[in-house]
């Protein structure tokens, strides 16, 4: 491996959720206010991913503030000033870019909660998990297990539609 | 008192800091940078130290710097390099990146990547003219001089060939050394492409500039 690899690398934190388009986050961010910091809480969808896995990876969140402006906020997945990020809910979206979104207003500004686990992620679980009030850290690590059950379902599921 | 090394650039990548900010940086290298002479005033007529980079076949080595290399104890290198006044090393010594510290501020020199025959916008960033209303007049350089004089004088700034020539960015701020891997790693990009060998000093200037 070459050493701009390791450098990331050792920028990357140890645990992070995985994020899709669509999914609905809590993002807590810390924030100098004068000469004391605190946390804020940044909750929106995600309605884009820019860049491949390493230590430059960002995200931007889509909020709609107080009197209906939209707010977008890009993050660094990786930056220390990111304390957590909570997954709320899963979109249902049919693309990797959600910038449509800044058109609509109000109820067609929505995104479809997903049920279904999507290519056998896991999904499921982790949902679980964050109704449960719960870091969705942890799950990352787990991911490869469920991989394979996950699979399963979505195959049965299909088979009555073809036929 | 100078100081200076011989380090192979990487390429570039970027930092967080403590602060939670993105420092860009490039990364170089400095795993076989050696003291090859040692010159003086006596001798030479000024003080410097040469340095040596790169691992270089013994083979395809003329005589007169394999001696060169033997006086110094070290290995045939590919790259050489004077730093004046770097005070007097011991001959043969590996220079390590230790030289350097965190927050201080360099002088990076290299040969730039060659760009070939670039026009006068590329080279000496001139202004296009105007690109619609009928403009027959978009990527030419103006005017070159007055009737009056009946010739170009020298100088005067034209396409050419552009890039692949020694440069130097200054004052350049240390982010990071890393002895265990020989790293150095300065804020902002430096000249040449990726494998160039780049010779490292500490900045001439000593003024602090804001940023």
């Amino acid at each position: 491996m070459n050493v701009i690899d390791l450098l990331q690398r050792e920028q990357e934190k140890a645990e992070v959720p995985v994020l899709r388009s669509g999914d609905t986050v809590r993002v807590h961010v810390k924030v100098v206010e004068g000469t004391r910091e605190r946390i804020q809480v940044f909750e929106g969808v995600v309605i884009a991913l820019h860049g491949k896995i390493g230590s430059g990876t960002s995200f931007t969140v889509r909020r709609i503030a107080s009197h209906g402006v939209g707010v977008e906020r890009t993050f660094l997945l990786h930056s220390p000033r990111i304390e957590r990020i909570d997954v709320l809910r899963h979109g249902d979206v049919r693309r990797a870019k959600l910038f449509y979104l800044r058109e609509k207003v109000g109820k067609r500004a929505r995104v479809r909660e997903r049920r279904q686990p999507l290519g056998g992620g896991g999904t499921s679980l982790r949902r679980a998990a964050a109704a449960a009030e719960e870091p969705v850290e942890p799950e990352s690590a787990e991911e490869p297990d469920l991989t394979a059950t996950g699979e399963a379902e979505p195959a049965g599921e299909l088979e009555p539609e073809n036929v | 008192m100078s100081k200076g090394i011989l380090a192979r650039k990487v390429g570039m990548t970027q930092l967080f800091t403590e602060q939670g900010t993105v420092v860009p940086v490039t990364v170089l290298e400095a795993e076989s940078c050696h003291v090859v002479q040692l010159k003086t005033t006596a001798t030479d007529g000024y003080d410097a130290v040469q340095l040596g980079f790169g691992e270089r076949r013994p083979r395809r080595t003329v005589k007169p710097l394999l001696g060169h290399f033997k006086r110094a104890g070290t290995e045939p290198l590919t790259h050489l390099a004077e730093v004046r006044e770097a005070g007097s090393p011991p001959l043969g010594s590996r220079v390590s990146v230790d030289l350097f510290a965190p927050g201080e501020r360099v002088d990076v020199t290299g040969i730039s990547k060659g760009k070939g025959f670039a026009g006068q916008h590329k080279r000496h960033n001139f202004s296009r003219g105007p690109v619609t209303h009928g403009s027959h007049n978009i990527k030419q350089p103006g005017s070159i001089g007055s009737t009056d004089a009946a010739r170009v004088f020298r100088g005067m700034r034209m396409a050419g060939h552009l890039g692949a020539a020694r440069s130097t960015v200054r004052h350049l701020e240390v982010v990071r050394v890393d002895s265990e891997r020989n790293l150095l790693l300065v804020k902002g990009a430096v000249p040449g492409p990726r494998q160039s060998v780049l010779l490292v000093r500490d900045s001439a200037r000593t003024g602090v500039i804001a940023g």
